[in-house]
Protein backbone atom coordinates (compact mmCIF):
# COMPACT_ATOMS: atom_id res chain seq x y z
CA UNK A 1 0.00 0.00 0.00
CA UNK A 2 1.20 3.27 -0.79
CA UNK A 3 0.95 5.27 2.62
CA UNK A 4 4.12 7.33 3.49
CA UNK A 5 4.64 8.54 7.31
CA UNK A 6 7.08 10.71 8.17
CA UNK A 7 8.02 10.67 12.02
CA UNK A 8 9.93 13.44 13.62
CA UNK A 9 12.34 13.42 10.52
CA UNK A 10 14.83 16.11 10.74
CA UNK A 11 17.65 16.71 8.06
CA UNK A 12 20.61 18.88 8.62
CA UNK A 13 23.71 20.71 6.24
CA UNK A 14 26.62 21.90 8.41
CA UNK A 15 24.81 21.84 11.69
CA UNK A 16 21.68 24.46 9.82
CA UNK A 17 17.93 21.72 10.13
CA UNK A 18 17.27 22.29 6.47
CA UNK A 19 14.01 19.97 7.71
CA UNK A 20 13.38 19.94 11.62
CA UNK A 21 11.19 17.28 12.87
CA UNK A 22 8.96 17.20 10.17
CA UNK A 23 5.84 14.44 11.07
CA UNK A 24 3.65 13.99 8.27
CA UNK A 25 1.38 11.19 7.28
CA UNK A 26 0.14 10.88 3.86
CA UNK A 27 -2.61 7.99 3.26
CA UNK A 28 -2.78 5.72 0.69
CA UNK A 29 -3.85 7.33 -2.98
CA UNK A 30 -3.90 10.81 -1.70
CA UNK A 31 -2.70 14.00 -3.71
CA UNK A 32 -0.68 16.15 -1.15
CA UNK A 33 1.21 19.20 -2.10
CA UNK A 34 4.11 20.19 -0.26
CA UNK A 35 4.48 23.37 -0.16
CA UNK A 36 7.22 26.51 0.71
CA UNK A 37 9.03 29.15 -0.90
CA UNK A 38 12.25 28.48 -1.79
CA UNK A 39 14.70 26.95 0.39
CA UNK A 40 12.16 25.91 2.99
CA UNK A 41 13.01 22.19 2.61
CA UNK A 42 10.60 20.71 0.83
CA UNK A 43 12.63 19.25 -1.79
CA UNK A 44 14.80 17.96 0.57
CA UNK A 45 11.52 16.09 2.59
CA UNK A 46 10.82 14.86 -0.79
CA UNK A 47 14.48 13.49 -1.33
CA UNK A 48 14.44 11.68 2.09
CA UNK A 49 11.15 10.12 0.91
CA UNK A 50 13.15 9.36 -2.37
CA UNK A 51 15.70 7.55 -0.55
CA UNK A 52 18.39 10.12 -1.98
CA UNK A 53 19.03 12.22 1.07
CA UNK A 54 20.56 10.51 4.47
CA UNK A 55 18.07 10.96 7.58
CA UNK A 56 19.43 12.53 10.39
CA UNK A 57 16.88 12.04 12.91
CA UNK A 58 13.26 10.58 12.79
CA UNK A 59 11.98 7.31 10.96
CA UNK A 60 10.04 7.18 7.50
CA UNK A 61 7.70 4.46 6.67
CA UNK A 62 6.10 3.66 3.12
CA UNK A 63 3.47 1.26 2.87
CA UNK A 64 4.33 -0.66 6.50
CA UNK A 65 7.86 -0.64 6.25
CA UNK A 66 10.54 1.37 8.22
CA UNK A 67 12.73 2.73 4.59
CA UNK A 68 15.74 4.82 6.69
CA UNK A 69 17.83 1.80 5.36
CA UNK A 70 16.22 0.77 2.57
CA UNK A 71 18.04 2.17 -0.92
CA UNK A 72 16.44 4.33 -2.96
CA UNK A 73 15.29 1.46 -5.84
CA UNK A 74 13.47 -0.62 -3.36
CA UNK A 75 11.48 1.80 -1.80
CA UNK A 76 8.94 1.41 -4.60
CA UNK A 77 8.62 5.09 -5.43
CA UNK A 78 8.95 6.87 -8.73
CA UNK A 79 10.21 10.72 -9.36
CA UNK A 80 9.86 12.91 -11.29
CA UNK A 81 12.48 15.74 -11.64
CA UNK A 82 12.15 19.63 -12.17
CA UNK A 83 14.84 19.30 -15.22
CA UNK A 84 12.89 15.63 -16.42
CA UNK A 85 16.36 14.20 -15.89
CA UNK A 86 15.88 12.34 -19.62
CA UNK A 87 18.69 10.30 -20.45
CA UNK A 88 19.67 12.61 -23.70
CA UNK A 89 21.44 10.00 -25.65
CA UNK A 90 18.89 7.45 -25.05
CA UNK A 91 15.45 7.68 -27.49
CA UNK A 92 11.91 7.81 -25.76
CA UNK A 93 11.37 4.40 -25.35
CA UNK A 94 14.29 3.36 -24.14
CA UNK A 95 14.13 5.70 -21.68
CA UNK A 96 10.68 4.78 -20.27
CA UNK A 97 12.04 1.44 -20.77
CA UNK A 98 15.13 2.26 -18.37
CA UNK A 99 13.72 1.18 -14.80
CA UNK A 100 12.39 -1.54 -16.01
CA UNK A 101 15.84 -3.12 -17.59
CA UNK A 102 17.30 -2.16 -14.41
CA UNK A 103 14.93 -3.88 -12.55
CA UNK A 104 15.57 -7.32 -14.89
CA UNK A 105 11.92 -7.39 -16.01
CA UNK A 106 11.72 -9.60 -19.27
CA UNK A 107 12.21 -7.85 -22.90
CA UNK A 108 8.64 -9.26 -24.02
CA UNK A 109 6.94 -7.72 -20.45
CA UNK A 110 9.15 -4.89 -20.90
CA UNK A 111 7.79 -3.94 -24.37
CA UNK A 112 4.43 -4.02 -23.60
CA UNK A 113 4.52 -2.14 -20.12
CA UNK A 114 6.34 0.90 -22.62
CA UNK A 115 3.75 0.33 -25.03
CA UNK A 116 0.92 1.32 -22.00
CA UNK A 117 2.58 3.83 -20.84
CA UNK A 118 3.13 5.45 -23.92
CA UNK A 119 -0.24 5.25 -24.59
CA UNK A 120 -1.58 6.15 -21.29
CA UNK A 121 1.09 9.81 -22.14
CA UNK A 122 0.03 10.05 -25.78
CA UNK A 123 3.58 9.53 -26.32
CA UNK A 124 2.88 6.46 -28.64
CA UNK A 125 4.39 8.29 -32.00
CA UNK A 126 7.82 10.02 -30.59
CA UNK A 127 8.89 6.99 -29.17
CA UNK A 128 11.76 7.07 -31.50
CA UNK A 129 12.67 10.35 -30.89
CA UNK A 130 15.54 11.58 -28.29
CA UNK A 131 14.91 13.65 -25.77
CA UNK A 132 16.45 16.90 -27.37
CA UNK A 133 14.17 16.58 -30.31
CA UNK A 134 11.01 16.98 -28.02
CA UNK A 135 8.82 20.29 -26.93
CA UNK A 136 9.02 21.00 -23.03
CA UNK A 137 5.71 19.55 -22.48
CA UNK A 138 6.58 16.33 -24.50
CA UNK A 139 9.53 15.86 -22.15
CA UNK A 140 7.72 16.25 -19.30
CA UNK A 141 5.08 14.02 -20.24
CA UNK A 142 8.02 11.11 -20.94
CA UNK A 143 9.83 11.72 -17.83
CA UNK A 144 5.91 10.77 -16.33
CA UNK A 145 5.91 7.90 -18.32
CA UNK A 146 9.03 6.61 -17.15
CA UNK A 147 7.91 7.02 -13.63
CA UNK A 148 4.65 5.63 -14.76
CA UNK A 149 5.86 2.49 -16.36
CA UNK A 150 6.71 0.52 -13.14
CA UNK A 151 3.51 1.36 -11.15
CA UNK A 152 5.26 2.29 -7.61
CA UNK A 153 2.78 2.83 -5.03
CA UNK A 154 4.31 6.14 -4.61
CA UNK A 155 5.08 9.06 -6.77
CA UNK A 156 7.25 11.91 -5.84
CA UNK A 157 7.48 14.79 -7.91
CA UNK A 158 9.86 17.80 -7.41
CA UNK A 159 8.66 20.89 -9.10
CA UNK A 160 7.19 18.90 -12.52
CA UNK A 161 5.71 21.82 -14.16
CA UNK A 162 8.08 24.62 -13.32
CA UNK A 163 9.87 24.42 -16.66
CA UNK A 164 6.72 24.41 -18.35
CA UNK A 165 5.44 28.26 -20.13
CA UNK A 166 2.02 29.15 -18.44
CA UNK A 167 -0.45 27.99 -20.98
CA UNK A 168 0.63 24.53 -21.01
CA UNK A 169 1.03 24.58 -16.94
CA UNK A 170 -2.81 24.91 -16.47
CA UNK A 171 -3.61 22.07 -19.39
CA UNK A 172 -0.68 19.38 -17.49
CA UNK A 173 -1.97 20.61 -14.30
CA UNK A 174 -5.37 19.03 -15.12
CA UNK A 175 -4.05 16.23 -16.72
CA UNK A 176 -1.63 15.30 -13.85
CA UNK A 177 -4.69 15.29 -11.62
CA UNK A 178 -6.46 13.22 -14.21
CA UNK A 179 -3.20 10.28 -14.04
CA UNK A 180 -3.12 10.38 -10.33
CA UNK A 181 -7.21 9.40 -10.14
CA UNK A 182 -6.78 6.94 -13.07
CA UNK A 183 -3.69 5.24 -11.76
CA UNK A 184 -4.84 5.02 -8.21
CA UNK A 185 -1.50 5.71 -6.45
CA UNK A 186 -0.30 8.00 -3.74
CA UNK A 187 1.42 11.36 -5.10
CA UNK A 188 3.91 13.08 -3.16
CA UNK A 189 3.97 16.97 -4.97
CA UNK A 190 6.28 19.46 -4.45
CA UNK A 191 5.82 23.27 -5.53
CA UNK A 192 6.14 26.83 -4.28
CA UNK A 193 3.46 27.44 -6.73
CA UNK A 194 0.04 27.98 -4.79
CA UNK A 195 -2.49 28.15 -7.41
CA UNK A 196 -0.48 24.42 -8.46
CA UNK A 197 -1.00 23.65 -4.70
CA UNK A 198 -4.70 25.31 -4.47
CA UNK A 199 -5.90 23.21 -7.60
CA UNK A 200 -4.51 19.64 -7.46
CA UNK A 201 -3.28 18.76 -3.80
CA UNK A 202 -6.07 16.92 -1.17
CA UNK A 203 -4.22 18.38 1.16
CA UNK A 204 -2.00 20.60 1.03
CA UNK A 205 1.45 20.77 3.59
CA UNK A 206 2.80 24.00 4.19
CA UNK A 207 6.78 24.38 5.14
CA UNK A 208 8.58 27.19 5.60
CA UNK A 209 12.22 27.43 7.51
CA UNK A 210 12.82 23.21 7.33
CA UNK A 211 9.50 23.59 10.02
CA UNK A 212 5.98 22.55 9.13
CA UNK A 213 3.31 24.82 9.04
CA UNK A 214 -0.11 23.57 8.42
CA UNK A 215 -1.67 20.84 6.96
CA UNK A 216 -5.01 20.93 5.88
CA UNK A 217 -6.75 20.76 2.61
CA UNK A 218 -6.92 23.78 0.54
CA UNK A 219 -9.77 25.40 0.96
CA UNK A 220 -9.15 24.91 5.28
CA UNK A 221 -5.69 26.80 4.46
CA UNK A 222 -6.78 29.68 2.61
CA UNK A 223 -9.83 29.94 4.95
CA UNK A 224 -8.21 29.44 8.43
CA UNK A 225 -4.82 29.92 8.34
CA UNK A 226 -2.46 28.22 11.52
CA UNK A 227 -0.23 31.22 11.45
CA UNK A 228 0.84 34.57 9.97
CA UNK A 229 3.03 32.88 7.49
CA UNK A 230 0.28 30.79 6.09
CA UNK A 231 -1.89 33.55 6.17
CA UNK A 232 0.59 35.89 3.83
CA UNK A 233 1.60 32.70 1.92
CA UNK A 234 -1.62 31.28 0.52
CA UNK A 235 -3.23 33.88 -1.59
CA UNK A 236 -2.49 36.16 -4.42
CA UNK A 237 -3.14 39.25 -4.22
CA UNK A 238 -1.58 38.02 -0.66
CA UNK A 239 -3.45 38.84 2.69
CA UNK A 240 -3.86 42.24 4.18
CA UNK A 241 -1.62 42.05 7.65
CA UNK A 242 -1.65 45.31 10.14
CA UNK A 243 -0.49 45.03 13.98
CA UNK A 244 -2.03 46.40 16.28
CA UNK A 245 -2.64 46.96 20.09
CA UNK A 246 -5.88 45.46 22.11
CA UNK A 247 -8.48 48.16 23.03
CA UNK A 248 -11.04 47.25 25.34
CA UNK A 249 -14.35 49.31 26.67
CA UNK A 250 -16.73 47.68 28.79
CA UNK A 251 -17.29 44.35 26.74
CA UNK A 252 -16.43 45.29 23.07
CA UNK A 253 -12.09 44.32 22.41
CA UNK A 254 -10.85 46.36 19.44
CA UNK A 255 -7.58 46.60 17.97
CA UNK A 256 -6.11 49.85 17.44
CA UNK A 257 -4.70 50.29 14.23
CA UNK A 258 -3.29 52.94 12.05
CA UNK A 259 -6.00 54.86 10.58
CA UNK A 260 -8.90 53.53 13.04
CA UNK A 261 -9.71 50.82 15.26
CA UNK A 262 -11.31 47.11 14.37
CA UNK A 263 -14.04 45.52 16.24
CA UNK A 264 -13.63 41.76 17.22
CA UNK A 265 -16.24 39.33 17.04
CA UNK A 266 -16.99 38.27 20.47
CA UNK A 267 -15.62 34.76 20.31
CA UNK A 268 -12.20 35.87 19.79
CA UNK A 269 -12.60 38.75 21.53
CA UNK A 270 -13.43 36.50 24.28
CA UNK A 271 -10.13 34.41 23.94
CA UNK A 272 -8.43 37.55 23.71
CA UNK A 273 -9.53 38.93 27.18
CA UNK A 274 -8.87 35.39 28.76
CA UNK A 275 -5.40 35.22 27.61
CA UNK A 276 -4.86 38.62 28.31
CA UNK A 277 -3.35 39.53 24.75
CA UNK A 278 -2.06 42.88 24.43
CA UNK A 279 -0.36 43.27 20.69
CA UNK A 280 -2.36 41.39 17.94
CA UNK A 281 -2.29 41.04 13.68
CA UNK A 282 -5.12 41.44 12.21
CA UNK A 283 -5.79 40.52 8.54
CA UNK A 284 -8.57 40.22 5.86
CA UNK A 285 -8.23 39.02 2.36
CA UNK A 286 -8.39 41.53 -0.27
CA UNK A 287 -12.01 40.21 -1.40
CA UNK A 288 -13.16 40.78 2.24
CA UNK A 289 -12.24 44.77 2.75
CA UNK A 290 -14.79 46.94 1.22
CA UNK A 291 -14.86 50.37 1.14
CA UNK A 292 -18.31 52.05 2.56
CA UNK A 293 -18.89 55.59 4.55
CA UNK A 294 -18.98 53.95 7.91
CA UNK A 295 -16.07 52.00 7.28
CA UNK A 296 -13.55 51.49 10.60
CA UNK A 297 -10.32 52.87 8.54
CA UNK A 298 -9.47 55.79 6.77
CA UNK A 299 -6.99 55.43 3.91
CA UNK A 300 -5.64 57.15 0.74
CA UNK A 301 -6.25 55.30 -3.04
CA UNK A 302 -2.82 54.94 -4.60
CA UNK A 303 -3.71 52.98 -7.22
CA UNK A 304 -6.29 51.58 -9.07
CA UNK A 305 -5.39 48.11 -11.32
CA UNK A 306 -7.74 46.59 -13.06
CA UNK A 307 -7.07 43.29 -14.03
CA UNK A 308 -10.03 42.87 -16.63
CA UNK A 309 -12.02 40.46 -14.43
CA UNK A 310 -11.30 42.50 -11.53
CA UNK A 311 -9.61 45.30 -9.60
CA UNK A 312 -7.24 46.19 -7.44
CA UNK A 313 -7.62 49.16 -5.39
CA UNK A 314 -3.98 49.68 -3.28
CA UNK A 315 -4.69 51.96 -0.36
CA UNK A 316 -2.10 54.06 1.73
CA UNK A 317 -3.41 53.61 5.48
CA UNK A 318 -0.72 55.60 7.30
CA UNK A 319 2.68 53.81 6.19
CA UNK A 320 3.30 50.51 4.89
CA UNK A 321 2.43 48.20 3.86
CA UNK A 322 -0.66 48.68 1.49
CA UNK A 323 -4.22 47.44 2.00
CA UNK A 324 -5.07 45.99 -1.24
CA UNK A 325 -8.77 45.81 -1.86
CA UNK A 326 -10.36 43.57 -4.16
CA UNK A 327 -13.09 44.99 -5.92
CA UNK A 328 -15.45 43.68 -8.68
CA UNK A 329 -15.18 45.09 -12.12
CA UNK A 330 -18.91 46.07 -11.72
CA UNK A 331 -18.50 48.48 -8.92
CA UNK A 332 -17.66 52.02 -9.01
CA UNK A 333 -13.74 52.36 -8.91
CA UNK A 334 -12.94 55.24 -7.11
CA UNK A 335 -10.43 57.95 -8.17
CA UNK A 336 -6.37 57.88 -7.26
CA UNK A 337 -5.89 60.02 -4.24
CA UNK A 338 -9.65 59.71 -3.05
CA UNK A 339 -9.68 59.41 0.62
CA UNK A 340 -12.26 56.19 1.70
CA UNK A 341 -12.90 54.32 4.87
CA UNK A 342 -12.52 50.22 4.73
CA UNK A 343 -14.29 48.00 6.15
CA UNK A 344 -14.91 44.27 6.42
CA UNK A 345 -17.35 41.42 7.84
CA UNK A 346 -16.12 40.29 11.71
CA UNK A 347 -16.20 36.93 10.65
CA UNK A 348 -13.97 37.68 7.52
CA UNK A 349 -11.04 38.92 10.65
CA UNK A 350 -8.23 36.72 11.06
CA UNK A 351 -6.37 37.64 14.09
CA UNK A 352 -3.00 36.42 14.74
CA UNK A 353 -0.60 36.46 17.82
CA UNK A 354 2.18 39.28 17.58
CA UNK A 355 4.71 37.78 19.48
CA UNK A 356 4.29 33.77 17.81
CA UNK A 357 2.24 34.56 14.73
CA UNK A 358 0.28 31.19 15.81
CA UNK A 359 -3.83 32.23 15.02
CA UNK A 360 -6.28 32.92 18.07
CA UNK A 361 -9.13 31.00 17.45
CA UNK A 362 -11.77 29.71 19.06
CA UNK A 363 -12.04 26.25 18.25
CA UNK A 364 -9.09 24.53 16.52
CA UNK A 365 -10.80 22.30 13.43
CA UNK A 366 -10.02 18.56 13.18
CA UNK A 367 -7.69 18.53 10.20
CA UNK A 368 -5.17 21.10 11.56
CA UNK A 369 -3.65 20.37 14.46
CA UNK A 370 -0.94 23.03 15.85
CA UNK A 371 2.08 22.10 17.15
CA UNK B 1 43.42 7.73 -20.34
CA UNK B 2 41.23 4.68 -18.00
CA UNK B 3 43.25 5.45 -15.07
CA UNK B 4 42.99 9.47 -15.90
CA UNK B 5 39.25 8.12 -15.87
CA UNK B 6 39.30 6.67 -12.81
CA UNK B 7 41.11 9.27 -10.90
CA UNK B 8 38.43 11.56 -11.78
CA UNK B 9 35.79 9.36 -10.40
CA UNK B 10 37.69 8.47 -7.29
CA UNK B 11 38.15 12.90 -7.04
CA UNK B 12 34.40 13.03 -7.97
CA UNK B 13 33.25 12.37 -4.80
CA UNK B 14 32.41 14.34 -1.93
CA UNK B 15 34.40 13.86 0.76
CA UNK B 16 36.58 15.77 3.22
CA UNK B 17 39.90 16.51 2.40
CA UNK B 18 39.65 16.03 -1.46
CA UNK B 19 40.71 19.14 -2.39
CA UNK B 20 44.04 17.77 -1.48
CA UNK B 21 44.01 14.44 -3.61
CA UNK B 22 42.48 16.28 -6.97
CA UNK B 23 46.06 18.72 -6.15
CA UNK B 24 47.89 15.58 -6.16
CA UNK B 25 46.21 13.81 -9.17
CA UNK B 26 46.73 16.58 -11.00
CA UNK B 27 50.40 17.83 -10.23
CA UNK B 28 51.77 15.59 -13.17
CA UNK B 29 50.72 18.57 -15.24
CA UNK B 30 52.93 20.97 -13.84
CA UNK B 31 55.86 18.35 -13.39
CA UNK B 32 58.26 19.07 -16.60
CA UNK B 33 59.66 16.22 -18.49
CA UNK B 34 62.96 16.45 -17.43
CA UNK B 35 62.00 16.27 -13.84
CA UNK B 36 60.01 13.28 -14.74
CA UNK B 37 62.19 11.58 -16.06
CA UNK B 38 65.06 11.56 -13.06
CA UNK B 39 62.29 10.61 -11.00
CA UNK B 40 61.16 7.67 -12.70
CA UNK B 41 65.26 6.59 -13.49
CA UNK B 42 65.32 6.50 -9.50
CA UNK B 43 62.45 4.79 -9.06
CA UNK B 44 63.32 2.27 -11.75
CA UNK B 45 66.93 1.76 -10.51
CA UNK B 46 67.77 -1.94 -9.61
CA UNK B 47 69.46 -1.37 -6.40
CA UNK B 48 67.65 1.76 -4.94
CA UNK B 49 64.27 2.17 -6.83
CA UNK B 50 61.27 1.47 -5.06
CA UNK B 51 59.57 -0.63 -8.15
CA UNK B 52 62.08 -3.33 -7.76
CA UNK B 53 61.91 -3.23 -4.10
CA UNK B 54 58.10 -3.37 -4.38
CA UNK B 55 57.71 -6.44 -7.27
CA UNK B 56 60.73 -8.37 -4.92
CA UNK B 57 62.73 -7.76 -7.94
CA UNK B 58 66.31 -6.95 -9.20
CA UNK B 59 66.48 -6.10 -12.90
CA UNK B 60 67.89 -3.03 -14.52
CA UNK B 61 64.03 -2.41 -16.17
CA UNK B 62 65.38 0.15 -18.15
CA UNK B 63 68.47 -1.34 -19.92
CA UNK B 64 66.49 -5.03 -19.92
CA UNK B 65 65.40 -5.45 -23.27
CA UNK B 66 61.97 -6.75 -22.77
CA UNK B 67 60.72 -4.26 -20.01
CA UNK B 68 62.20 -0.81 -21.43
CA UNK B 69 59.69 -0.04 -23.44
CA UNK B 70 56.71 -1.17 -20.91
CA UNK B 71 58.85 0.99 -18.23
CA UNK B 72 59.11 4.30 -20.95
CA UNK B 73 55.49 3.59 -21.59
CA UNK B 74 55.08 3.57 -17.88
CA UNK B 75 56.90 7.10 -17.12
CA UNK B 76 54.43 8.72 -20.38
CA UNK B 77 51.33 7.35 -19.03
CA UNK B 78 52.25 9.27 -15.88
CA UNK B 79 52.96 12.47 -17.36
CA UNK B 80 50.08 12.26 -19.20
CA UNK B 81 48.06 11.34 -16.46
CA UNK B 82 47.61 15.10 -14.90
CA UNK B 83 46.12 16.38 -18.24
CA UNK B 84 44.02 13.01 -18.12
CA UNK B 85 42.58 13.64 -14.85
CA UNK B 86 41.36 17.51 -15.47
CA UNK B 87 39.93 16.48 -18.91
CA UNK B 88 37.95 14.10 -17.24
CA UNK B 89 37.15 16.11 -13.91
CA UNK B 90 35.88 18.55 -16.30
CA UNK B 91 33.78 16.18 -18.33
CA UNK B 92 32.67 14.49 -14.68
CA UNK B 93 31.13 17.91 -13.74
CA UNK B 94 29.09 17.86 -16.66
CA UNK B 95 27.05 15.32 -16.13
CA UNK B 96 23.66 16.21 -14.39
CA UNK B 97 23.62 14.94 -10.85
CA UNK B 98 19.73 14.66 -11.65
CA UNK B 99 19.83 12.26 -14.30
CA UNK B 100 22.40 10.41 -11.84
CA UNK B 101 19.53 10.22 -9.07
CA UNK B 102 17.36 9.60 -11.65
CA UNK B 103 18.70 6.24 -12.87
CA UNK B 104 19.20 5.61 -9.06
CA UNK B 105 15.46 6.15 -7.77
CA UNK B 106 15.04 4.18 -11.94
CA UNK B 107 16.42 1.59 -9.60
CA UNK B 108 19.93 1.62 -11.21
CA UNK B 109 23.37 0.21 -9.40
CA UNK B 110 26.74 2.12 -9.30
CA UNK B 111 27.83 -0.07 -12.72
CA UNK B 112 24.64 0.69 -14.76
CA UNK B 113 24.36 4.04 -13.45
CA UNK B 114 29.02 4.00 -15.01
CA UNK B 115 27.61 2.43 -17.97
CA UNK B 116 24.42 3.63 -19.09
CA UNK B 117 24.40 7.14 -17.98
CA UNK B 118 27.64 8.50 -16.89
CA UNK B 119 29.83 6.86 -19.74
CA UNK B 120 27.67 8.26 -22.58
CA UNK B 121 27.55 11.10 -21.63
CA UNK B 122 31.38 11.40 -21.37
CA UNK B 123 31.69 10.05 -24.42
CA UNK B 124 32.48 13.05 -26.29
CA UNK B 125 35.42 13.36 -23.31
CA UNK B 126 36.25 10.56 -24.25
CA UNK B 127 37.22 11.04 -28.01
CA UNK B 128 38.94 13.92 -27.29
CA UNK B 129 41.56 12.43 -24.91
CA UNK B 130 41.99 9.36 -27.11
CA UNK B 131 43.00 11.78 -30.25
CA UNK B 132 45.24 13.90 -28.00
CA UNK B 133 47.00 10.98 -26.33
CA UNK B 134 47.43 8.79 -29.20
CA UNK B 135 49.16 12.24 -31.25
CA UNK B 136 51.23 12.80 -27.79
CA UNK B 137 52.50 9.21 -27.76
CA UNK B 138 53.81 9.44 -30.95
CA UNK B 139 55.13 12.35 -29.94
CA UNK B 140 57.37 11.49 -26.88
CA UNK B 141 60.67 12.36 -26.91
CA UNK B 142 62.16 13.91 -23.63
CA UNK B 143 61.70 10.85 -21.75
CA UNK B 144 63.56 8.41 -24.02
CA UNK B 145 65.89 10.73 -24.72
CA UNK B 146 66.51 11.10 -21.05
CA UNK B 147 65.45 7.06 -19.98
CA UNK B 148 66.99 5.29 -22.67
CA UNK B 149 68.26 6.97 -25.52
CA UNK B 150 66.32 4.62 -27.83
CA UNK B 151 68.06 1.37 -26.15
CA UNK B 152 68.61 -1.12 -25.39
CA UNK B 153 69.05 -2.75 -29.05
CA UNK B 154 66.50 -0.04 -30.05
CA UNK B 155 63.88 -1.43 -28.21
CA UNK B 156 62.34 1.95 -27.37
CA UNK B 157 63.85 4.18 -30.57
CA UNK B 158 60.26 5.28 -30.68
CA UNK B 159 59.86 7.66 -34.07
CA UNK B 160 60.52 10.83 -32.86
CA UNK B 161 63.70 9.91 -31.08
CA UNK B 162 64.78 8.43 -34.46
CA UNK B 163 63.82 11.41 -36.42
CA UNK B 164 65.86 13.61 -33.95
CA UNK B 165 68.95 10.92 -34.40
CA UNK B 166 68.56 10.80 -38.28
CA UNK B 167 68.73 14.60 -38.25
CA UNK B 168 71.86 14.98 -37.18
CA UNK B 169 73.45 12.63 -39.82
CA UNK B 170 71.02 12.62 -42.74
CA UNK B 171 68.83 16.06 -42.57
CA UNK B 172 66.60 15.12 -45.35
CA UNK B 173 66.02 11.59 -44.27
CA UNK B 174 64.54 12.80 -41.17
CA UNK B 175 62.47 15.42 -43.10
CA UNK B 176 60.79 12.23 -45.00
CA UNK B 177 60.28 10.52 -41.56
CA UNK B 178 58.57 14.14 -40.24
CA UNK B 179 56.07 14.04 -42.76
CA UNK B 180 55.53 9.87 -42.43
CA UNK B 181 54.92 10.92 -39.05
CA UNK B 182 52.69 13.47 -39.81
CA UNK B 183 50.57 11.29 -41.91
CA UNK B 184 50.36 8.36 -39.87
CA UNK B 185 49.15 10.91 -36.74
CA UNK B 186 46.49 12.76 -39.55
CA UNK B 187 45.57 9.01 -40.39
CA UNK B 188 45.08 7.52 -37.53
CA UNK B 189 43.29 10.70 -36.07
CA UNK B 190 40.96 10.89 -39.18
CA UNK B 191 40.16 7.11 -38.56
CA UNK B 192 39.32 7.28 -34.84
CA UNK B 193 37.43 10.45 -35.43
CA UNK B 194 35.34 8.31 -38.18
CA UNK B 195 34.86 4.76 -36.33
CA UNK B 196 34.27 6.90 -32.91
CA UNK B 197 32.39 10.31 -33.32
CA UNK B 198 29.34 8.01 -34.45
CA UNK B 199 29.44 6.68 -31.33
CA UNK B 200 29.82 9.62 -29.19
CA UNK B 201 26.69 11.07 -28.08
CA UNK B 202 26.98 15.21 -28.35
CA UNK B 203 24.24 16.99 -25.84
CA UNK B 204 21.58 18.44 -27.76
CA UNK B 205 22.39 16.14 -31.02
CA UNK B 206 20.84 14.35 -33.46
CA UNK B 207 23.44 11.72 -33.99
CA UNK B 208 24.40 9.77 -30.94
Amino acid sequence: MGQVVLSGVTKRFDGLAAVDDLTLDVADREFLVLLGPSGCGKSTALRMIAGLEEIDEGTIWIGDRVVNDVEARDRDIAMVFQTYALYPHMTVAANIEFPLKARKVAPDERARLVTEAAETLGLSDLLDRRPAQLSGGQRQRVALARAIVRRPAVFLMDEPLSNLDAKLRVQTRAELVDLHRRLEATVIYVTHDQVEAMTMGSRIAILDQGVLQQVAPPQEVYERPANLFVARFIGNPPMNTMAGEVVQEGADVGVRLRGGTIPLPSGIAGVVRERDLAELIVGVRPEHVTMSADGFIEATVVVVESLGHERHVICDVAGPPFVIVRQSIDEQPPAEGDIVRLSTEADSLHVFEAETGERVDTDVPSGAAPT
Amino acid sequence: MILGLGLALLAHQRVRGIGFFRTVFSSTVATSVAVASVMWITLLNPQIGLINYYLGTNIDLLTDPTWALVAVSATTVWLSLGVTFIVMSAGLQGVPEDMLEAATVDGAGPWMRFRKVTLPLLSPTLLFSLVVLTINAFQSFGQIDLLTQGGPNGKTDVIVYNLVQTSRQVPGRAAAQAVVLFLIIFTLTLVQLRFLERRVHYEGGVGG
